[in-house]
Formats: structure tokens, sequence, C-alpha cells
């Protein structure tokens, strides 16, 4: 069958065929100036936190004592700490720490919070009645104060905070996918799918948790600005990283007796917390415009 | 004459509603015979999907739950296998298709996709071979051009092409029974036929037995070979349906009969049956038609009909027809 009809649709088809989803979304994402500005950013600030100790312009942890409580300048540029160790480097090295704790504390608290949302909002009963309440408890303490308690129970130290980060990042995401995963449940090729004989997990993994992506994308960028915030305060207390270490919250509490007469060495890290956290949000701001149905067509 | 493919004795199906159980299937009996199409016909709310969803134990996510009474597929009792059991035979020997073409594709799967995962999981055959397998199916379906189909999504084709994939996915691996809850109301006319013809030449084709459920009458006067008419949730009348639509027995099918307008018929007020199903709380007692019944009797309040045979393939839930079998058994 040649026909000019078949030869028109192949046409036709190539045309659709090289419609790729990502492209789409490049597409209605370059519009939106600011979240681009901030994936940018990021992007910078992840490539520093992989090559930071090549690029460092001094040793993150060696002390001079001829240079103590500098202002910013040319040879530091953001100032030195009470020891004269640099900042700058020290802020270049502490990206790691920072992006990696909240990374993965995220990462795991998605995977496990993704997992109960789909196995509470797919089976429903009392497995649901139990997922929802736990997350409830967990929701009823302030998260920082619900960190700290972890911590405490767990002790101090870098992995103890992604734990406790993880701990209260799992309720948000439970709910979440719990929410998308009732409504993607109710289509009918959810249905047409168990009728062919689809099971639980298959239906789950192939029909109703494609559905969560969209939303799960954009609360996981702006959940990722919530545990630099978190673990930082945490190393703020003491809880988390130890006190040499270069990671932000650390930085800014050894730097706070000295807020009134040198404030730059406290200002410097909580710049780079501002604007990382900043960042994250503006991204998850700009995620939501491009993959959020309800706000697509405005 | 040829075996049961399906026998539904005496289903009964509740919903759970704050502790209490409310009953909507309250004995449906019926059987299918091989590459027999059997048309279940009655208002809305009367239990014609739900007793889909029973005979498949789709009931996920509901608190629905079959009480009583045994559904007989290929002689095995399907309300007393496992979950497990049921998934091997769903899709395999037993398959549905639904009344929204538009919706019972995964928007974002491609046709190809969606109708291999069928094939891999039931046929267990190779992935070459079960794309082989999966053009082949949309040929048989009538669909031109199955290669380039199975890259698109479901949004590239129209309401008629989706419900020939869906036909094409249920009929993948040749099932006994099909089950066709409204295939065609989504449909415009011209395309309803070319479904229903469709759905006629696979099952001479494979010898499939169709359960059609649909309120058109029309779609079963031209499709089916034997009709259960279904009202709250009860069989009132099942008969062959050269018979049904030439005597139709129970004051329903006369009622819905007469209420299929009639082209070149210049009515200004369409026939109707007053009221409407009742709600499966308040069920009258008695018979539940009552209520409606034009030739409502005393006894019609206080006791429900029994079923009376008439002929050999034919039965009624009527007080009518009970009466006469007593005068002459006196």
């Amino acid at each position: 069958m040649t026909s000019p009809t078949t030869v028109q649709n192949s046409q036709v088809q190539k045309k659709q065929r090289k419609y790729s989803p990502l492209k789409e979304f490049w597409k209605s994402f370059k519009k939106q100036k600011a979240a681009l500005l901030a994936s940018i950013f990021i992007g910078l600030l992840i490539v520093v936190a992989i090559i930071g100790p090549y690029i460092a312009p001094y040793d993150p942890f060696e002390p001079d004592y001829d240079a103590l409580l500098e202002g910013p300048s040319a040879s530091h540029l953001a100032g030195t700490d009470e020891y004269g160790r640099d900042i700058f480097s020290r802020l270049i090295v502490g990206a790691k720490i920072s992006l990696m704790v909240s990374f993965s504390a995220v990462f795991l608290g998605l995977i496990l919070g993704t997992i109960l949302g789909l196995i509470s909002g797919y089976f429903g009963g009392w497995i649901d009645k139990v997922i929802m309440r736990s997350c409830d408890v967990l929701f009823s303490f302030p998260d920082l104060l619900l960190a700290i308690a972890i911590v405490a129970l767990l002790g101090p130290g870098i992995n103890n905070v992604i734990i406790a980060v993880m701990i209260f990042s799992v309720p948000s995401f439970a709910r979440l996918v719990r929410g998308a995963t009732l409504n993607a449940k109710e289509n009918v090729y959810v249905e047409a799918a168990q009728s062919m004989g689809a099971s639980h997990v298959r239906v789950l993994w192939k029909h109703i948790f494609p559905e969560t992506i969209s939303e799960l994308i954009i609360f996981v960028t702006m959940r990722i600005g919530t545990a630099i915030l978190a673990a930082s305060g945490l190393s703020f207390l003491g809880l988390g990283a130890s006190p040499e270490m270069p990671e932000w919250g650390v930085m800014l509490s050894s730097g706070r007796d000295y807020l009134g007469t040198s404030s730059h060495v406290v200002i410097m890290p909580g710049i780079a917390i501002f604007l990382t956290v900043l960042a994250f949000n503006l991204i998850g701001d700009g995620l939501r415009d491009v993959l959020d149905p309800k706000i697509k067509n405005n | 004459m040829t075996e049961h493919v399906l026998r539904v004795s005496d289903l009964e199906t509740s919903f759970m509603r704050d502790k209490t159980e409310i009953k909507i299937l309250r004995g449906v009996n019926f059987s299918i015979r091989k590459g027999e199409i059997l048309g279940l016909v009655g208002e809305s709310g009367s239990g014609k999907s739900l007793t889909s969803l029973s005979i498949m134990q789709l009931f996920h996510g509901t608190t629905g739950k079959i009480v009583k009474g045994s559904i007989y597929f290929n002689g095995e009792d399907l309300t007393k296998m496992s979950e497990s059991e049921i998934r091997k035979i769903r899709g395999k020997q037993m398959a549905m298709i639904f009344q929204e073409p538009m919706t019972s594709l995964n928007p974002v799967l491609k046709i190809g996709k969606q109708l291999m995962e069928a094939i891999e999981m039931h046929l267990k055959l190779p992935k070459s071979e079960s794309k082989h397998h999966a053009i082949q199916m949309l040929k048989s379906v009538g669909i031109g051009r199955a290669e380039e189909i199975i890259h698109e999504y479901p949004h590239q084709l129209s309401g008629g092409m989706r419900q020939r994939v869906m036909i094409a996915m249920a009929m993948a691996c040749h099932p006994n029974l099909l089950i066709a809850d409204e295939p065609t109301t989504a449909l415009d006319v011209t395309i309803q036929a070319q479904i229903l013809e469709l759905m006629k030449k696979l099952k001479e084709e494979n010898e499939t037995a169709i359960l059609l459920i649909t309120h058109d009458l029309g779609v079963v006067a031209e499709m089916c070979d034997k009709v259960v008419v279904m009202y709250a949730g009860q069989v009132v009348e099942e008969a062959d349906v050269f018979e049904l639509f030439a005597s139709p027995k129970h004051p329903y099918t006369k009622g819905l009969i007469a209420s299929v307008p009639k082209i070149g018929d210049k009515k200004e007020v369409l026939d109707s049956i007053n009221g409407h199903v009742p709600s499966p709380q308040n069920m009258p007692k008695g018979c539940k038609f009552a209520p409606r019944c034009n030739q409502v009797m005393s006894i019609c309040q206080e006791e429900s009909p029994p079923t009376v045979e008439i002929s050999a393939t034919r039965q009624c839930s009527c007080w009518l027809y009970a009466k006469k079998d007593v005068e002459v058994n006196a």
C-alpha cells in the first residue's frame, strides 16, 4: 500500500516523531529567566563542589596567624576567619559537604516517602491509616526540632544529620505521593491494566508512579533548599559537622562571636546558604510553572 | 449444546459504607456458552457494570465484596480463587473492554508498549515475537498502519482507533470470554457499527463468548443471541433476543422497549418509565419494580416475585406470570 495518503501519513509521522518531551520542556523552561539563572548557579555550584579542593586558592584548614579576621581584599576574596583561614576557600570546599548532605538526605527521603506514599494511596484501608497517622505524628513536630531530637538520640555527626533530615522529609514526600496516587488510581487505564492481569507492583510502577514524577521533581528541588537550611542549622547548633570542618553552618556558628567586629566572617557563609537555598527554590518555582498541567496554559 | 464458559449463580455483591453493608447485586443468575453473545441491559444503577466487575473481581480500592453465590468460569469457581490465581486468568482467558476509549489507554505509554505488556505477561513470548504478535493483533482489528501505530501515543489516535486498540489488547491472548462494558457508547454511530462488526468477526474467528453490557437496545438487537434484563441488582428477564423483542414479558422490559424513540415518529413527549431506580438503601419490599410498574398488583408490594420459567430459553421474575402458573397448576 503506497497510496498518496499513506505517504502523507508517514511524513506527518516523521514530523511528530521529532517531538521530544525533553525539547518541549527545555523550550518552556528557557522562558523562566529566574529559574534559568538559578540553575546555572546551582550547576556551577555542583562543579565547584566536585573540583573544590583543586581550585581553592588556599588550604581551607591551614591557619595563617598573620592574617586574622581580615576583611575581603584582593588576596582573600571573602576575608579570613579567626584563625586566618581563607573564607572563600572554605566556602568552596564546604559546598561539597552542604550539597552532599542535602542531596543524599532528600534522595533517601524521596525513595522511602515515595514507596510509603504509593502503598498508602494505592492500597488504602488500614495500611493507609497506619502510614498517614505516623506521618501526622512526625508532622506535628517543627522540622528542626524533630531533627534536633533525632540527632540528639543518634549522636552528632554528618551521617546522623543526613538521617535526621531524611526522616523529616519522608512524611512530606509520602503525603505528596499519596495524593497523586489517589488521583492516578482513578484512571480507567489503571483498571484496564488490572483487567489485563497486571500485578499490583506492575500497576504501581508502570501506571501510577509516572503520574507522580512531575510533582516529585518540583518538590525535590524545593526540599533540597530546606535540607541545606536544616543541615546548616544542625551544624550551627554543634550537632552536625565537627567544628574544624568547613561546613557552612559550622562557619556561621564559629563566626558568631566576631559578629560585632568582623561581620564578614558570618555574612559570607550566610550569603552562600542564602543564595543556594534561594536558587533551589527558584528552580522549583520555575519547574512548577513548566510541569504543573494546571497552570501550564497561563 | 456446547458447554458454558461462564455461569453466574446467585451472585450477591455489596459495598460497605459506614460499617453498614449495602447490597447492590441481589442474586444474579445467567450463563454464557462458547461463542455466544449475551446482552446485559438495564438502566443506569441497575448493577450491570458491577456484575462485570464482580466477574473480573476488580474491586480493588473499593469496599466491594462478593458476599454470596458463585461464578463458574470454564468450570472453576472464581470466587474461591486467590488473587494471584485470578490474575493469571485476567487478560488471558477473560478480558475486558471499557466504555471510555479516550481514557482506558495510558497517555504516557506508547501503544505498542501497552499491547506488548499484556502479551509478554501472559504468553511469555520474547520481545521480538511479542512485537510481531502485537502488530498482528492490530492488523486483525483493522488498523492498517500497525507498524507505525505501535510507536505512537494514545492522544495521536481517534476514539474509534483507540477502541480498536483496546479490543486488540483484550483479544491479544485469545480469551474465552470478553466482557465489553458499553464499548460503543462513547463513539459516534458509524464507528459504532464498525466496532460492533469487528467484535462479531473476532467472536466468530476465535469462538469467544462475549458479555455485552449496554443500555442501547439497538445494539442488543443487532449483536446478541441472548438477553438478560437487570433491574435493581436482579435479573428480571432472560430471553432469546428474538423472543424478547417480539414479546417482552416483564413490565420493565416492555417499558424499556417502548422507551426507544423511533425514527419518523413525531411524538411531542417520548415514552419513558416513570420514576427511577430505587437507591440500594431504600429498596422497596416485595418486587423492586413495583413502585414504577403499570401493572402492579397488591402481592407485588408484599413479596418478591419468583423466577418463572416460561419456556426453555426464557425466564421472568414477575407475579403476572407466577400467578398464571399457579392457576394452571391448580
